[in-house]
């Protein structure tokens, strides 16, 4: 017998390669069908957790702005003040606290109150007590945090908003878990979408797979092709997904910007976020690719599976 | 080299598609397999190619123990048969050319080779003006005919034609055969499944009837090849049969102001 049935040693990873561009060039509309499926659920997960990401950085920031006032007794001494304010950094969840003198706290108010300010004219600057400004990690400890502030000495009062720090925390939260929710669901649809456009391109693709099957080609030389296929095509509608969900980024925050500032919030820059993306998108697209292909493929290579589209008897 | 001892085969929706078929076939035989739809001739093949495993009785093809083959390898075991269907099943988006390529590729052969090889062989079906065309230029005949050059161009021991002239007219059907037995000239074993009893009539080979998954009849004594070349030493080995039957058929044809015969294209043995 002649060389055919050694083992294919030879078996060219540059000829399988070239092969699997090929496939792509020769089932043109079927590539395009693909990208077009694969990018369309990524775009939707892309656009989806940045949505998520900027509502989270909103509501940090609203949060932020939520800040507790710690009221000093007029007869605190330099050293006491300067004491309270290594007391209150050595709270774990204190961000920052920025002590405000009573010379500066008057004007502010008085900036604050616009034309009110008025009513309030010929009054000493030194009306109001020195106070320190603390800003929290985690709005979730709020009143654990309150309560270790209550236990500072030479303190007037604390000034709070519990209620709403509450409220943003129950906010915060809900939105983590309805964006969790929003892109698991996405990742099903994708997947079940994806295979499914697998599963129809290998059926166009089963004489092929036949005909390899017929002459001899072993398992791994009639799927590296597909999975370079699978491959190529999931980088493709990776890269260019990630461009759209920039182009829409970039529309969504000019429509919504002004809003966001008055919230003094500012959204997310896309730079922050584009190089994970991109890791995230090429990754689902050539692991759904390439195992999509793989799995949806054994149904052709199984051995002794019974054949019903050869029967001609 | 094609033994069926006893073999069975019953599907898990409970047809029973051979029942109890024994049969021999010898290397460089032309065989006939002939019967109604449903008599279980594409059972028998499916069988041949490692497509089925037996329910029952064991299968040798080539020293090979068919029923107890490991899956890794079948492709192997593939590559000493060329396949030739009766829907041609060429690639629809590939050459002529690339189309018996193919086969090639597939098992891992050099390019260099392939360039050698598939113009040898589309010269022996007669298809060396067309490889740069589509199948879907090309007639029945002519697509038949790259499905069987495709079937021969890896040195197959073994060709299996299921209904090959199934879709084809009178016509092209003759030719195709007269092409098989070109084939089958060289040394290599035909097997031939069918429908048309006055194709088979015409050819004075083995025709083996199946009828209800059984043998109805099995036609040995028209196994002429056989015949013939138990007048060559047993133990000749293949190409050692095909020099020979070549330098036969070439002293039979030989003509001497006659036309140019094909030559070369077998470097690669």
């Amino acid at each position: 017998m002649s060389k055919n049935t050694e083992k294919s040693g030879s078996a060219s990873l540059t000829y399988l390669t070239k092969e699997g561009f090929r496939n792509i060039r020769s089932n043109k509309l079927m590539s395009l069908a693909s990208i077009a499926v694969l990018m369309s659920c990524l775009v939707l997960i892309g656009v989806a957790s940045l949505l998520f990401v900027n509502i989270n950085i909103m509501l940090g920031d609203i949060s932020q702005q939520n800040v507790i006032m710690v009221y000093i007794q007029d007869d605190a001494t330099d050293e006491q003040i300067e004491q309270m304010g290594a007391e209150i950094q050595g709270i774990s969840n204190v961000a920052t606290s920025t002590f405000i003198p009573k010379e500066e706290a008057f004007p502010e108010v008085m900036e604050s109150i616009g034309t009110a300010a008025a009513l309030f004219e010929g009054m000493e600057s030194d009306l109001l007590p020195d106070a320190y400004e603390v800003t929290l990690k985690d709005m979730e400890l709020y009143d654990e945090t309150v309560s270790s502030l209550e236990q500072l000495d030479n303190i007037i009062q604390l000034r709070h908003n519990r209620d709403f720090a509450q409220q943003l925390t129950t906010l915060r939260t809900t939105a983590g878990y309805i964006s969790i929710a929003v892109i698991a669901m996405l990742l099903v649809v994708s997947l079940f979408i994806i295979s499914n456009t697998v599963r129809v391109t290998m059926y166009n693709r089963r004489l092929e797979i036949r005909i390899m099957k017929s002459v001899g080609a072993t398992k791994w030389f009639i799927r590296w092709p597909f999975i370079v296929e699978g491959i190529v095509l999931g980088v493709i509608a990776g890269v260019v997904s990630l461009a759209i969900v920039f182009g829409i980024y970039e529309a969504g925050i000019k429509a919504v910007g002004n809003m966001l500032s008055i919230l003094s919030s500012k959204p997310a820059p896309f730079a922050d976020y584009a190089l994970n993306m991109l890791v995230a998108f090429v990754a689902t697209g050539v692991i759904t690719g390439a195992i999509g292909s793989i799995v949806s493929m054994n149904k052709y290579l199984k051995e002794q599976d019974y054949d019903s589209d050869n029967v001609s008897e | 080299m094609i033994e069926f001892k006893n073999v069975s085969k019953s599907y898990e929706n409970g047809t029973l598609a051979l029942d109890n078929v024994s049969l021999k076939i010898e290397q460089g035989e032309f065989v006939f397999i002939i019967g109604d739809s449903g008599a279980g001739k594409s059972t028998l093949l499916k069988i041949m190619m490692r497509e089925e495993v037996a329910t029952h009785g064991t299968v040798v093809i080539k020293n090979r123990l068919l029923n107890t083959m490991k899956k890794r390898d079948i492709p192997y075991f593939r590559r000493h048969l060329g396949i030739v269907f009766q829907d041609f099943r060429l690639i629809p988006n590939m050459t002529v050319y690339d189309n018996v390529a193919f086969a090639m590729r597939v098992i891992g052969s050099k390019e260099k080779k392939i360039s050698k090889r598939v113009p040898y062989v589309l010269s022996m079906v007669g298809l060396a003006d067309k490889s740069k065309a589509m199948p879907n230029q090309l007639s029945g005949g002519e697509q038949q005919r790259v499905a069987l050059a495709r079937a021969i161009v890896n040195n197959a021991d073994i060709i299996i034609a299921d209904e090959p002239t199934g879709n084809v007219d009178a016509k092209r059907s003759r030719e195709i055969v007269e092409m098989l037995n070109k084939i089958n000239a060289t040394g290599t074993t035909v097997i031939m499944v069918t429908h048309s009893e006055d194709l088979v009539r015409q050819y004075g080979r083995r025709v083996i009837t199946i009828q209800d998954g059984k043998i109805k009849s099995d036609d040995i004594s028209r196994a002429g090849i056989v015949a013939e070349s138990s007048a060559l030493p047993p133990d000749l080995n293949l190409s050692a049969r095909r020099a020979i039957r070549e330098a036969d058929e070439f002293i039979r044809n030989y003509k001497p102001e006659g036309e140019k015969r094909i030559s070369g294209g077998e470097s690669d043995e």
